[in-house]
């Protein structure tokens, strides 16, 4: 009953709000509207309307997908500091993080869904009556892990908020064993995700054992940056204060990770580059163009100078405190790893294809509207979320019940107080 | 003395009779594996393959049986020509000049070929004369690695015969145009590749280009 | 903004442009958005008329490893109905089983082969794949002679005049090499694929969900997805199905070769090697010590491709 109420209570509070709210929802659905009309005619037409091929047939759905496996798990960079380390500041913004993993593996999940050739079939990777091919295969380990941790995500900050939400404290200890699991559940989605690539000898430009490594490092680099991001956006227009010593451990294991990226891409270039074997051909592509085709150079070649500027900005510490060039760090962050973990990853894996041959991949405008959408699904989530997030923190949102529980007693009280004050002049009286 | 010098004379004479007795078997072959028996039915020299079928080939031959002219109405002529007179339209383009018609076709049965020990070979069991010189070929035919397999993988077994694939007066195999090439799925396109690349060192040596000497198969 | 009195924002008035922006606002993703991109001709969708207890036993259809001779009988009945649905043709779905003692391998002779395309064109006569583009199981590669990096191969030689063999080349096709260790189902996540008793590799389409990860696994490029409705001309039709093989597919859903499972677990050699016309295909049974392809396999200069990637495949290359 009280969980009724408490959920009642949130989805008030995220259905409230000014115009500027209202406006960002309606964008929000617009690009829903359009994106699920969109996958009518996908679902209708079938695969035919992306630009994916036998030869490259993974292509901008995987891609979002493989990036934001990593955005997911950045949220345990807060959940460590917050829950094992017990820095209060991280305290404050752990629940802001693991809601963003929340929004993020739901997005993971919807872009697997769409990417399926036959989604009404979605319930044969039920293990009954589903035939689920684990552990042989490393896309049944995926869908484990990525349920697993959205409802991990789901439960603690909920199971937090609840007991905000009716003043109570929470057991400190079941909080500790479920940040310690989803510790652990975090670092399994994204290598689990990078095994996905790593398992197929076929392709040896995925068959590496730095690919794992390299996504977790990419992980935690865009990750928490899009967490700062949000936390400024959440402090101008929702008023939500966040202090800079969180803000700033952020932006230096964003700094830290992204020079790990670094290093990494230089041993992946030297390895790939320096004796060019036939095995190297995918990076040539990337990198060079491969057969006089060089779709991805611009876009690989744009996302390496995002980077770089990203990590000078970062590693510089009058730039890392200034708000402005941190949000642009950030944003470059992003932005680069989104095309090199994306497109820039999984594309290249695919050409030249087993037998050599060079197809090149475009996405279709239907594929855009398309991941237009799951975005939108995945913001809203997220929108959603931090509204009553934030109303229970600030102590705006809690049990009515409390409230009447509480009137009752100042009542009581007030009629004690009064009740005494009578017996003491009575008393008072009859002394005199 | 002289019974002396005539006893040394005869020994050293049947010294050399023996020497030339042992040179003989010098020169014979020293494995024991027997002399092949000589046969009178070319089928024998198959006998110990595995059982097959072909189909007869006689059904294709247009000028079948080959007695309606050449049993009395002409007179076989031995003599090593071009055909000027019938079947000008046969081309022999096998061997080089260093055999003609009657090498193969049976001067005696023209309804039959023969085989180089004149035995009569039948048209539907040609591969019985072609494996005389081509005997690798014939092997991995009657094997399995030359020639086709038809209709079916188990049970009794049917081959192709050799004149159903190679025209045996013309029998290399001529370059033809290939089926249509594969086409991208239904809303893409194939954008031809630029191979890259020398291959094979000489092309970086200008003056060691392939000559191109070899003979261009017709 | 209007206000009712004291002034406070109408409520009233305030709700209804709310619902009347955010239904705005899907409206015109709806509008803004683009459904498939085929025109009707293109599309062939099923026209046969299912009654909704077929839909009903088609969408929880179980995997054909759990499903028992009489369940899978009724599966095949209920598909031989839809099938004459659509093509309005007889079309008989078999469920033949492996042959007891028998491996199938499969062997192809690289001097003999001219690259003629005649393997490619047989097995699209034999196995109802969409037409028109062609779904192809076979890709024939022109290699230079001397070298056997396949980047370097023309996949596209032939413009209609060209004659084949050219000089200086030779000829690899290319199709699913059924392999002992196949890296396409460990990877597929419901099973959809597996390794028949007699060496071939299965797909159910019935089962396959589309997520294509078996194609990423496969080395050879072998596997092959219905990106639409399959396109599957009446005339076009072969009646001569196996459930496992060659009946018609659908969309969403991959194929690849099946060494004819329709044809050989009958005893019949796969389409391939029967329009080869140099006869540089050989099938056979491997467990069968007499057998042609076991002959070659003993006796021939044979390879396999990317045998470094232990998959053990069963389809050999050879030369003279």
């Amino acid at each position: 009953m009280n969980l009724l109420r408490f959920l009642y209570d949130c989805g008030k509070t995220s259905l409230s709000g000014g115009r500027l709210y209202w406006t960002w929802i309606g964008v929000l659905l617009f690009f829903i509207s359009m994106g699920a009309f969109t996958y009518m005619g996908q679902a209708q037409d079938g695969l035919v309307v992306t630009g994916m091929s036998d030869q490259v047939s993974w292509g901008f759905y995987v891609s979002n997908f493989t990036f934001l496996v990593g955005v997911a798990a950045a949220a345990v960079m807060l959940v460590i500091p917050a829950y094992i380390f017990h820095n209060d500041d991280a305290k404050r913004v752990v629940l802001l993080g693991e809601g963003l993993a929340v929004a993020a593996s739901l997005m993971c999940m919807l872009f697997v869904a769409v990417d399926l050739g036959r989604p009404d079939r979605i319930w044969h990777l039920s293990p009954y009556p589903g035939m689920f091919n684990w552990p042989s295969s490393l896309l049944t380990w995926d869908v484990v892990v990525l349920n697993g941790y959205f409802v991990l995500n789901l439960l603690i900050p909920g199971y937090i908020l609840y007991h905000q939400y009716h003043n109570r404290p929470y057991n400190k200890k079941l909080v500790f064993a479920g940040a310690v699991l989803s510790m652990f559940w975090a670092i399994s989605i994204h290598t689990v995700t990078a095994f996905l690539f790593a398992s197929n000898t076929a392709r040896p430009f995925w068959s590496s054992a730095l690919v794992a490594p390299r996504f977790l490092a990419t992980a935690f680099c865009a990750g928490p940056a899009f967490i700062i991001i949000t936390f400024f956006i959440m402090d101008k227009i929702a008023k939500y204060q966040i202090g800079n010593k969180v803000i700033d451990m952020l932006a230096v294991i964003v700094a830290v990770s992204m020079q790990i990226n670094i290093i990494m891409l230089i041993a992946e270039l030297f390895v790939e580059f320096y004796a060019e074997g036939q095995h190297s051909a995918s990076a040539h592509y990337l990198f060079l163009g491969l057969g006089g085709k060089s779709g991805l150079t611009g876009w690989i070649w744009t996302a390496q100078a995002f980077n770089l500027t990203a990590v000078v900005l970062l590693m510089i510490e009058k730039t890392r405190k200034n708000r402005k060039t941190l949000i642009l760090a950030c944003a470059l962050a992003v932005a680069g790893i989104w095309i090199e973990k994306g497109m820039g990853f999984v594309i290249p894996g695919f050409i030249p294809t087993p037998l050599g041959e060079i197809f090149e991949y475009k996405p279709t405008i239907n594929e855009v509207k398309i991941s237009g959408m799951v975005f939108g699904i995945g913001f809203l989530v997220f929108t959603f979320m931090m509204k009553p997030l934030r109303a229970i923190q600030l102590g705006i949102l809690s049990n009515p019940e409390l409230d009447r529980i509480e009137a009752v007693r100042m009542q009581d009280e007030q009629e004690k107080a009064h009740m005494e004050a009578q017996l003491k002049s009575y008393e008072e009286s009859s002394k005199s | 003395m002289r019974r002396l010098f005539l006893a040394l004379f005869a020994l050293s004479f049947g010294a050399i009779g023996v020497f030339a007795l042992d040179s003989s078997e010098i020169r014979s072959d020293h494995d024991s594996k027997p002399a092949a028996k000589q046969y009178d039915d070319p089928r024998e020299a198959i006998a110990k393959v595995p059982a097959f079928v072909t189909d007869p080939s006689t059904d294709r031959l247009i000028y079948y049986p080959c007695s309606n002219c050449h049993g009395e109405m002409v007179k076989s002529n031995p003599k090593v020509r071009s055909l000027a007179d019938m079947h000008v339209e046969v081309k022999l383009n096998h061997g080089q000049g260093r055999y003609w018609c009657l090498t193969c076709h049976n001067e005696n049965d023209r309804d039959h070929l023969w085989s180089l020990k004149k035995q009569p070979i039948s048209f539907n069991e040609s591969y019985l004369l072609c494996g005389q010189c081509h005997f690798a070929r014939q092997k991995d035919f009657f094997y399995g690695g030359h020639g086709k397999r038809k209709a079916n993988w188990n049970g009794p077994k049917k081959l192709t015969n050799c004149t159903e694939c190679h025209n045996p007066h013309n029998p290399a195999i001529r370059p033809r145009v290939p089926r249509v090439k594969p086409v991208a799925r239904m809303g893409l396109e194939v954008v031809p590749s630029e191979m890259h690349g020398v291959h094979n060192l000489w092309e970086k040596h200008p003056g060691s280009e392939p000559t191109g000497k070899e003979e261009p198969k017709e | 903004m209007k206000f009712q009195n004291n002034n406070q924002p109408d409520p009233k008035r305030r709700a209804a442009l709310k619902a009347l922006g955010l239904g705005a606002a899907v409206g015109a993703g709806a509008l803004a958005s683009s459904g498939g991109t085929l025109t009707a001709e293109q599309r062939q969708k099923h026209h046969g008329e299912e009654t909704f207890e077929d839909h009903w036993h088609s969408f929880f259809q179980q995997h054909y490893q759990r499903m028992s001779e009489e369940e899978i009988e009724v599966v095949l009945e209920r598909l031989e109905r839809k099938y004459k649905a659509i093509y309005g043709v007889e079309v008989k779905v078999e469920n033949e089983q492996p042959l007891e003692g028998v491996v199938f391998g499969y062997a192809l002779n690289i001097s003999k082969c001219k690259g003629y395309r005649e393997c490619v064109k047989g097995c699209t006569t034999e196995n109802n794949q969409s037409k028109d583009p062609d779904l192809e199981y076979i890709r024939v590669l022109e290699l230079e002679k001397g070298t056997m990096n396949l980047e370097t191969a023309d996949h596209y030689y032939g413009d209609g005049e060209t004659k084949v063999p050219q000089p200086g080349k030779f000829y690899l096709p290319v199709q699913c090499h059924h392999c002992e260790n196949p890296p396409c189902v460990k990877a597929c996540p419901v099973k959809a694929t597996w390794k028949e008793p007699d060496g071939i590799v299965v797909v159910d389409y019935n089962w396959c969900i589309g997520c294509r990860m078996c194609a990423n696994a496969c080395p050879y490029w072998a596997r092959k997805f219905n990106w639409h409705e399959p396109k599957l001309p009446v005339e076009q039709v072969n009646p001569e199905t196996h459930y496992l093989g060659n009946r018609p597919r659908f969309q969403g859903v991959m194929e690849k070769c099946t060494f004819c499972i329709q044809r050989t677990r009958n005893g019949q050699m796969p389409a391939c090697q029967e329009a080869c016309p140099t006869g540089a295909r050989v099938f056979g049974n491997l467990l069968d010590p007499d057998s042609e392809i076991r002959y070659v396999l003993e006796n021939k200069n044979v390879f396999r491709l990317k045998e470094e990637l232990n998959t053990e495949p069963k389809f050999w290359y050879y030369s003279d």
